[in-house]
């Protein structure tokens, strides 16, 4: 499967799951919004070392994650994408500080490995949480989102014209893409000789459907202006669902969980 | 070169949003004194195309890799730099909602580094200079504008990504040896970027010449000389180049520590020092504490109360975090068998 | 012609072309009555597509366009456009809001409508084409003739008096093709429709216009143009297949 193929099918996949109905996809946008954020600044604010102190903040999207009846590991196809750089600037971490940390005799957690999870723990929950909002809200729920907290209406526009059209320009780019591999076997990618009119080709298409477009926005009277059936109200439970996780959240952060539920044995 | 959520301290990502944020602005309200009515669809498609583009493999001639195009120069010749930025900046939102390319709290830094640089320096300080100059082949112009564009703006946000994880004190790779991994890499990128971008800005300025915003408008006193535009260039890479020092000057504890830091604490972990004692006073901790110092605009971890136990590794902590493992897990367990219910 | 009859559309010495060499379109005269169906016919690149963007002022030619008594102008545009509606050939092109809905409020709302009152023609015009099921559905989420259908909705919203359609039937299976055909001859705006597809021509329109070589080249009923065999060849046309089926069949006989 090439790249286009996979970016389709990973579009059509989220919208698929924005579609369900669930209590966190019943929620409104905004209240998920504001939730994610905080969380993910929380997660991002604990010191590197402190591994301990973040592994409970996983509750969280794991709680969300089975309100909203998605599957966690379908999110986790996602980490091939951020994991390299992660891994690329977080590996050095392990093998320049081995400033021990923890001894248990036979195995010694230097600061520098304990970094290197605290950072993949991090990248993942960041993820985790992204996900989940993207998945339950959708691309109208988002921009609905953006709207409120007045964002203004031209890139919120450009948002929903951009996804909207993402889907039809990957299909014309997969059709192009197709018609050339037949008649280019053996080749990995698109020759050199064709670099400027095979892109090209795909530009001016785009282009001149830009002017269709155009031609008939223009004709139904546009004029800068988009109106959207916004009936997205924030209802007491959204209210009450913000509050909640963002208690949970807060109360996670300040207090190290896991030395607490350890120290009721110990 | 999409940033990651987790690279970045929350201090960094607020400071990047804000910066991305006012250019954003800028650029929205310059578009709003034009005629947005006609831009506006062209901005969405063409938002669409470099997305759509993007996704094309071009093959190197001679290496197995392939390369892709660089969306913000060519967006910025087509739109104009505002349209360009604000277009660039959409395209980085979708892919960081629907393909985790980027996060939430990194979106900030990656319009920057990559929308800002790719639009506006690379607009105003290269593509548009050398458009302008003497040059009589167009096509020696485009390529050169392009090539240069690319692999200087890709530069700037090579160094950028460098800075913000430096800053944000997640790495403990000395800063020198990270530039000196992440600028060549970039430099292949971006020369291979500028080459695709170029085949295409050629291929629309001898099919479709209209559609280059500026390439023909100049006339003939307005142009530069080659040398002016070489000039214009250098200044402002050794501008770039001077704050860039300025911020290593500015923050000597944070690099001191990159540079000269891990001896130390090879020296300590040599010597089997107890973190108990020693974890104040580790060399990570006088790092990160440096680095929230250099980078305290806003109040930094306001809710932390691990900075006399950076480690936070006591057994207690440990058996904690086992339980949480098994409780989430058991959650997922309990989801699981409820669908598989359901689907019965 | 009949003085009592409104006319809606009137064009008098109509040229346009690209680029100053070749005309697209020349000394195109032509009167449309209130409530006419007129299928505009011609082979490819005949100027059809191009008649329409004049019509809509999407493009100015030499000559004059009159809509409904008024002169198409910069200042009448708006004016205009209120009462005239353009489906065009590719759906997508006319579909970009998040669902249905908004994008057939969108044309209502921009021409100074109510949410409520945007909401009424929005109905109405799903329930004249019997697909309210489609009313929330995103564009993405429809097929091609779902797609057409909702093209031609949005411009239905916006209650238009006259309606061009630009290829309606390209891309439609039988079934929608036929669905199609049945919502056409229901409706009672004056309806311009752009086609090759002459069957439908014949089953929706009474009168009909040949577009050759730039210029008007037959105009008048739909029966005598669409079985006049040598003039529809002599412009790249051939006859609807319900003129044709006096022919036994042969694969061999080309």
């Amino acid at each position: 499967m090439n790249r286009i193929t996979s970016a389709m099918m990973e579009l059509m996949s989220m919208d698929e799951l924005s579609r369900d109905s669930s209590f966190v996809h019943a929620r409104n946008p905004l209240a998920k919004l504001i939730v994610t954020i905080i969380y993910i600044v929380a997660v991002l604010s604990f010191d590197i070392t402190n591994l301990t102190g973040l592994i409970p903040m996983v509750l969280i999207p794991v709680v969300l994650f089975s309100l909203s009846g998605i599957e966690i590991r379908v999110c986790f196809y996602k980490l091939r994408i951020i994991l390299p750089l992660i891994i690329f600037i977080g590996i050095w971490n392990p093998i320049l500080n081995r400033t021990s940390a923890l001894d248990l005799g036979l195995f010694v957690l230097t600061e520098g490995t304990l970094s290197f999870l605290t950072l993949l723990l991090k990248s993942l929950l960041a993820l985790m949480m992204s996900f989940i909002l993207v998945a339950t809200t959708g691309i109208d729920g988002i921009c609905a989102g953006l709207r409120r907290i007045h964002v203004p209406s031209i890139i919120v526009s450009l948002i929903l014209i951009t996804y909207r059209y993402i889907s039809l320009l990957l299909t014309e780019a997969e059709t192009l893409v197709t018609a050339y591999t037949l008649r280019a076997p053996g080749q990995k990618g698109v020759h050199v000789s064709a670099w400027g009119s095979f892109l090209g080709q795909l530009l001016l298409r785009s282009m001149d459907r830009a002017n269709e477009l155009y031609g008939s926005m223009r004709l139904r009277g546009f004029t800068g202006e988009f109106h959207y059936a916004d009936n997205d109200k924030i209802d007491g439970t959204d209210i009450l669902f913000t509050l909640i996780c963002l208690i949970v959240i807060v109360g996670f952060r300040i207090v190290n969980i896991s030395r607490l539920i350890g120290g009721i044995f110990i | 070169m999409h940033m990651a959520d987790a690279l970045l301290a929350p201090t960094v990502a607020a400071t990047m949003y804000a910066a991305s944020g006012i250019t954003t602005g800028l650029s929205v309200a310059k578009l709003n004194k034009e005629d947005i009515t006609e831009k506006l669809p062209v901005m969405g498609v063409m938002s669409a195309f470099v997305f759509a583009g993007q996704m094309i493999n071009y093959t190197i001639p001679g290496t197995g890799s392939s390369g892709h195009m660089c969306g913000g120069m060519m967006l910025s010749a087509l739109l104009g730099p505002q349209a360009g930025f604000v277009s660039m900046a959409v395209i980085l939102l979708i892919q960081c909602l629907f393909f985790a390319d980027g996060g939430l709290m990194a979106y900030g830094a990656n319009v920057w580094n990559m929308a800002f640089y790719g639009c506006f320096i690379g607009y105003y300080l290269i593509y548009r200079p050398i458009m302008n100059s003497n040059i009589k082949n167009a096509r020696v112009k485009i390529s050169l504008a392009s090539i240069l564009g690319c692999v200087i703006t890709l530069q700037l946000g090579a160094f950028s990504v460098c800075i913000e994880t430096l800053a944000s004190g997640i790495t403990e790779l000395p800063f020198a040896a990270f530039v000196g991994l992440m600028q060549p890499i970039h430099l292949a990128i971006g020369l291979v970027e500028g080459l695709v971008t170029a085949a295409l800005l050629i291929f629309v300025y001898e099919t479709r010449p209209e559609l280059l915003a500026g390439v023909n408008e100049m006339n003939a006193t307005d142009r530069m000389s080659l040398k002016k535009v070489l000039i214009i260039l250098s200044v402002a890479v050794l501008l770039i180049g001077g704050i860039g020092s300025q911020f290593a000057s500015s923050n000597p504890d944070g690099l001191e520590w990159s540079l000269f830091g891990n001896e130390e604490s090879g020296y300590s972990a040599n010597m089997g020092l107890d973190e108990e004692d020693y974890g104040v006073s580790s060399s990570l901790a006088n790092a990160s504490a440096a680095v929230t110092e250099a980078t305290a605009f806003l109040p930094d971890y306001a809710f932390s109360n691990d900075s006399e136990n950076p480690v936070g590794t006591t057994v207690s902590g440990i058996l904690g975090s086992a339980i949480v493992a098994v409780v989430a897990a058991f959650i997922c367990f309990l989801t699981g068998r409820k669908r598989k219910t359901v689907n019965e | 012609m009949d003085k009592s009859v409104e006319l809606v559309i009137e064009l008098n010495g109509l040229h346009f072309s690209y680029d100053e060499k070749t005309s697209v379109l020349e000394d195109i005269n032509l009167k449309v009555r209130k409530g006419e169906r007129i299928g505009i016919i011609g082979a490819n690149g005949a100027g059809k597509s191009t008649l329409f963007k004049l019509l809509t002022g999407l493009l100015t030619g030499r000559g004059e366009v009159e809509i409904a008594g008024t002169k198409l102008e910069k200042k009448t545009l708006c004016e205009i456009r209120k009462r005239m509606g353009l489906v065009l050939q590719d759906s997508d092109n006319q579909l970009f809001m998040p669902t249905l809905f908004d994008d057939m409020a969108f044309g209502p709302r921009n021409y100074g409508k109510s949410k409520e009152e945007a909401e009424i023609a929005v109905n109405k015009a799903l329930g004249m084409l019997g697909i309210e099921e489609l009313k929330y559905r995103s564009c993405t989420r429809m097929s091609g003739g779902e797609k057409r259908m909702a093209a031609i909705a949005t411009i239905l919203a916006m209650e238009p008096e006259i309606i061009l359609m630009d290829e309606p039937s390209i891309t439609l299976d039988p079934y929608n093709r036929r669905k199609l055909i049945n919502n056409l001859n229901e409706m009672d705006q004056t309806l311009l429709i752009a086609s090759h597809d002459l069957d439908m021509i014949l089953e929706t329109c009474e009168r009909v216009i040949l577009i050759d070589n730039a210029k008007i080249t037959a105009d008048g009923r739909a029966e005598d143009i669409l079985s006049d065999k040598e003039l529809l060849e002599q412009c790249h046309l051939e006859l609807p297949l319900c003129f044709q089926q006096a022919m036994p069949y042969n694969r061999d006989s080309n």
